[in-house]
């Protein structure tokens, strides 16, 4: 097990590396020079030159990455070209909206997301079978911001059930806060709710064919013992896997969301930055967003010796 | 013998024009073409035929456990206790199944659950049947694992199907399937996926557990070996219907269907030497995808004449206590 | 990670005459409306100017329209035709699409059929695919376009580059369980070059995957193309593509919703007939899969 643990934090990081190598030559790649894209438009001369000493961008490449990659390790994410602070800070100012959207939405998408995939597969052809079908159809195709718009012309432009868009921190008191999240979140979970089930309804199908879910009956077990107790377990590792794609991929989701939904979050950071070319705001947010896909793997392969106990490393 | 003193108060399971049908995309399967039979309180019914006869399909529409998107039993009565099993809710039917009839499968390495510890599984039985506490249960547990005779019951109760072998896996299915003491438990073939070795540890076991509990059982195999072991009467069965029934003696001594004989005759039986090869049955087992006009074994029996190919004979005795369903049953019989 | 059993296991190659086409569309439904909607769309897209109407011009008198005989879809803040816009915006978004895919589907074949037979090759390049497969696609393609600024060019790569290494992780799959099939060994121990058994045996045993994967790749990459467009990144604003008309229509969507919905339904209509080929085409290569869905 520990070996298994070494082993999988090694690759880890090797794909950590990936991606650092990667990000740093981002700013090496893009035309022109950094040093001249760090300082911004309204730099002097003599600023450019700081930057430049600053960051050793006179080292050699190689020189220059394992600074780059002290300084992340150190925590310095570097400096906002357009508001001068740094990307640590602003990055987390903007970290509790994305935060709610995202649990919010893995909430949702994951409860909604297992139940109709068990419900589609222990009636196989029945009713809500075929809405699964239906709706996982729709839940591939239509794109999340389409999805936003429709939602809020219907439930906030014409109903005037819900806000339109913004959004209520949370010590302005749960109430405005959830209010403001409930058509977000539905709409950036419809997709993953699809994919969930789809995945859920697969592996239970797949289950629910074996000989001991047969055993079960004889035994007399109810229809709730045998697909909560019996079935759902054994179709857990496919199950858990997709949750955790899902959540490892819900970024890019999120990006649109709080674009649709005007939330200050980190996806309108990146939003701004790339318009603004706010090069180490997306650098930092493409880090943190492999780093959470690495980590969030790591605990999905460490979870399934949880769920199937033949899962030995 | 057992047919003698078979008045009404000691049949336990009785079994009438069973019908059960498979749907396809375009046709259905007759599985079972009607069949009856009964089981009685404390005895040993052997159940035999070749794969696709139609044994398993019978254990399993008497437990209400075919799939019910394919399959379904469109006639006949199982009455049990009293009960018609086919006419109780679903509800009622689970408080039937492992508590009053209970089966063991012929696939001991699927059969269990792999993410579940054996106790748990045995336990499950239990609690679903007594409502008793999880600790009581697993204790329940344990003392039948010791009951079925497994080694270090404490140890074994907390391993996972995958950490024992076969023949112990076999073990623990007959621990779950008597721990609610049934009074019918349906062995569907339980022998037939473990070792020669293994095979007879587990037929003295269930013969043995049988005796100490008075459990009446149904034996479904396709040996007939195992039959002459365990069981006191037989049906054999041919393309979704009994061909022959009769106690164990009279059907080795004087088998009336041409399928039984056949079926004998193709058995080593260790006297002969083991260069003689085996006759087989020619032909193939009729598709009951098409209505059969006559009697199903016809196409292969050596006897056939004419009336075989028109009319489905039916089962009757031709002694008293051995039934056979064949024209011919009265000239064929010392053939 | 282990992947989900959404990802396709592939059987033997199957053999498609021009008659078993015929009969495989006829019994199977979804390759015939998936394939069909997708051709209308095409169809639609590529004569556009004959029927649509102008997409650029600007009426300051029309402005925000509702729909109405001359202009079906109503008009946008600055008084264009929106039926025009979508209808030309199909262009847009089927070439950058479909562009994207194929350029998606050659580098992973490629990349996947050299990290299949080559062990060093495989080592290092499979880490990068990792590597790109850990940064979200948005977030990549966001990245890739930071480099140069908005353009058809740099989006059409910027797109394919994240959806690459899906590609090549499945034709490496397939070429390694081919690899060890005996026709392979066998035309090898018979003398056979090896790009010619790579050519002979090996390809043709990746299309039927590849072909699925690439319907998939080429809905996600409409996705993508929209959602960049949508934020600003994608296709530069001048040119009509839904991604832009949503955006620059949002404001408006309480008073002229069509400027909104008419982009938005077209998008989901040509993903979902992407989808609905890419699952046809699935079933027929793997009939094992569609009961399993």
């Amino acid at each position: 097990m520990a070996a298994y643990i070494l082993r999988r934090m090694l690759s880890a990081i090797a794909v950590m590396a990936m991606v650092g190598i990667f990000v740093f030559l981002l700013l090496r790649l893009a035309p022109g020079d950094p040093a001249d894209i760090l300082a911004g438009d309204t730099a002097t001369e003599e600023m450019v030159a700081g930057i430049r000493a600053s960051l050793g961008l006179n080292d050699p490449l190689p020189v220059q990455f394992v600074y780059w990659v002290r300084h992340m390790l150190g925590g310095d994410f570097g400096i906002s070209i357009f508001s001068g602070r740094p990307v640590l800070e602003l990055i987390s100012q903007r970290l509790e909206p994305t935060l709610s959207l995202s649990i919010l939405t893995m909430i949702l998408a994951v409860t909604v997301g297992v139940s109709f995939g068990i419900l589609a597969a222990w009636r196989t052809g029945g009713l809500i079978d075929r809405l699964l079908v239906v709706f996982s159809a729709l839940g591939y195709s239509v794109p999340v911001f389409v999805i936003g718009f429709f939602l809020i012309y219907f439930f906030a432009i014409r109903t005037h059930w819900l806000p339109v868009q913004g959004y209520k921190p949370f010590e302005s008191g749960l109430g405005p806060w959830f209010v403001h999240l409930i058509l977000p979140t539905v709409t950036l979970s419809l997709a993953y709710i699809a994919f969930i089930a789809r995945v859920t309804r697969a592996s239970m199908l797949e289950v629910l064919s074996e000989d001991y879910m047969r055993t079960a009956a004889a035994k007399g077990a109810s229809s709730y013992a045998m697909l909560f107790h019996h079935a759902l377990k054994n179709a857990g590792v496919p199950i858990l896997t997709v949750i955790g794609i899902s959540f490892a991929y819900l970024i890019g989701g999120v990006v649109l969301t709080e674009t649709v939904f005007n939330i200050p979050g980190i996806g309108r950071l990146v939003v701004d930055a790339i318009n603004n070319r706010d090069y180490p705001i997306i650098q930092s947010v493409l880090i943190l967003a492999s780093g959470m896909y690495v980590l969030i793997n790591l605990t999905v392969d460490l979870a399934y010796t949880l769920i199937d106990p033949r899962i030995r490393y | 013998m057992q047919m003698h003193k078979s008045v009404g108060e000691d049949i336990l399971l009785d079994v009438r024009n069973l019908e059960t049908h498979f749907f396809g995309e375009e046709s259905v399967t007759r599985a079972l073409g009607g069949i009856s039979f009964q089981v009685m309180k404390g005895e040993t019914l052997g159940v035999v035929g070749e794969s696709g006869c139609g044994k398993s399909v019978t254990a399993l529409s008497i437990l209400r456990l075919l799939p019910k998107q394919t399959a379904a039993t469109v006639g006949g009565v199982v009455r049990f206790q009293g009960r018609d099993l086919l006419e109780l809710s679903e509800r009622e039917m689970r408080k039937i199944r492992g508590d009053k009839i209970a089966m063991i499968f012929q696939d001991p390495m699927t059969s269990l659950n792999p993410v579940y510890t054996v106790g748990r599984q045995i336990a499950e039985a239990v609690q679903i049947h007594t409502g008793a506490f999880r600790s009581i249960a697993m204790a329940k547990a344990e003392e039948m694992l010791r009951f079925v005779r497994i080694a270090d019951p404490e140890r074994r109760v907390n391993n996972y199907p995958y950490e024992m072998s076969g023949g112990m896996r076999q073990r623990v299915m007959i621990a779950m399937a008597l721990a609610c003491s049934p009074e019918l438990l349906i062995a569907d073939e339980p022998t037939t996926a473990l070792d020669v070795t293994i095979q007879a540890q587990i037929l003295r076991l269930i013969v043995d557990l049988k005796e100490r509990m008075g459990t009446a059982v149904m034996f479904i195999t396709h040996d007939l070996g195992v039959v002459a072991e365990t069981c006191q009467r037989v049906i054999v069965m041919y393309a979704g219907r009994i061909v022959e029934q009769a106690t164990v003696t009279d059907l080795f001594a004087r088998p009336m269907h041409p399928y039984t004989q056949a079926l004998m005759r193709s058995v080593p039986d260790g006297r002969q030497g083991q260069q003689r090869r085996l006759p087989e049955i020619p032909g193939i087992v009729p598709n009951l995808r098409e209505p059969i006009i006559g009697c199903s074994f016809a196409p292969r029996c050596p006897f056939a004449i004419d009336i075989c190919r028109e009319k489905t004979p039916a089962l009757r005795d031709v002694e008293s206590g051995h039934a056979a369903a064949c024209w011919r049953s009265d000239e064929i019989v010392c053939a | 990670m282990r992947l989900p059993s959404a990802t396709l296991e592939t059987g033997p190659p199957v053999p498609l005459g021009l008659c078993g086409l015929a009969r495989l569309v006829r019994r199977r439904p979804l390759v015939l409306i998936g394939g069909g909607l997708l051709t209308l769309l095409v169809v639609l897209a590529l004569a556009a100017p004959l029927y649509a109407g102008d997409p650029v011009n600007m009426d300051p008198f029309k402005r925000l329209h509702p729909p109405s005989a001359a202009m079906w879809f109503g008009s946008d803040n600055l008084g264009r035709d929106v039926f025009a816009r979508t209808i030309f915006g199909a262009r847009i978004s089927l070439l950058v699409g479909l562009l994207s895919a194929a350029c998606a589907a050659v580098a992973g074949l490629v990349i996947g059929i050299l990290a299949g037979y080559s062990r060093s090759f495989d080592n290092i390049v499979m880490r990068v695919m990792d590597g790109l497969m850990s940064i979200p696609t948005i977030l990549l393609a966001i990245a890739l376009i930071s480099l140069t600024g908005p353009g058809i060019g740099i989006l059409i790569v910027a797109i394919a580059i994240p959806e690459t290494p899906a590609v090549a992780r499945l034709v490496r799959s397939v070429v390694l369980s081919v690899r060890e099939r005996p026709y392979v060994e066998a035309a090898l121990c018979g003398g056979a070059r090896l790009p010619k058994v790579l050519w002979r045996h090996i390809v043709p045993s990746t299309i039927p995957a590849l072909m699925v994967q690439s319907a998939t790749v080429c809905a996600s990459a409409i996705m993508t193309e929209a959602a960049l467009s949508f934020l600003g990144v994608g296709v530069p604003p001048e040119i009509p593509s839904w991604g832009n008309m949503i955006s620059s229509s949002r404001l408006f969507l309480s008073i002229a919703p069509m400027t909104v919905f008419a982009p938005g339904i077209c998008l989901a209509v040509t993903v979902l007939a992407v989808n609905l080929l890419g699952d046809g085409l699935r079933d027929m290569f793997d009939p094992r899969a569609k009961r399993r869905r």
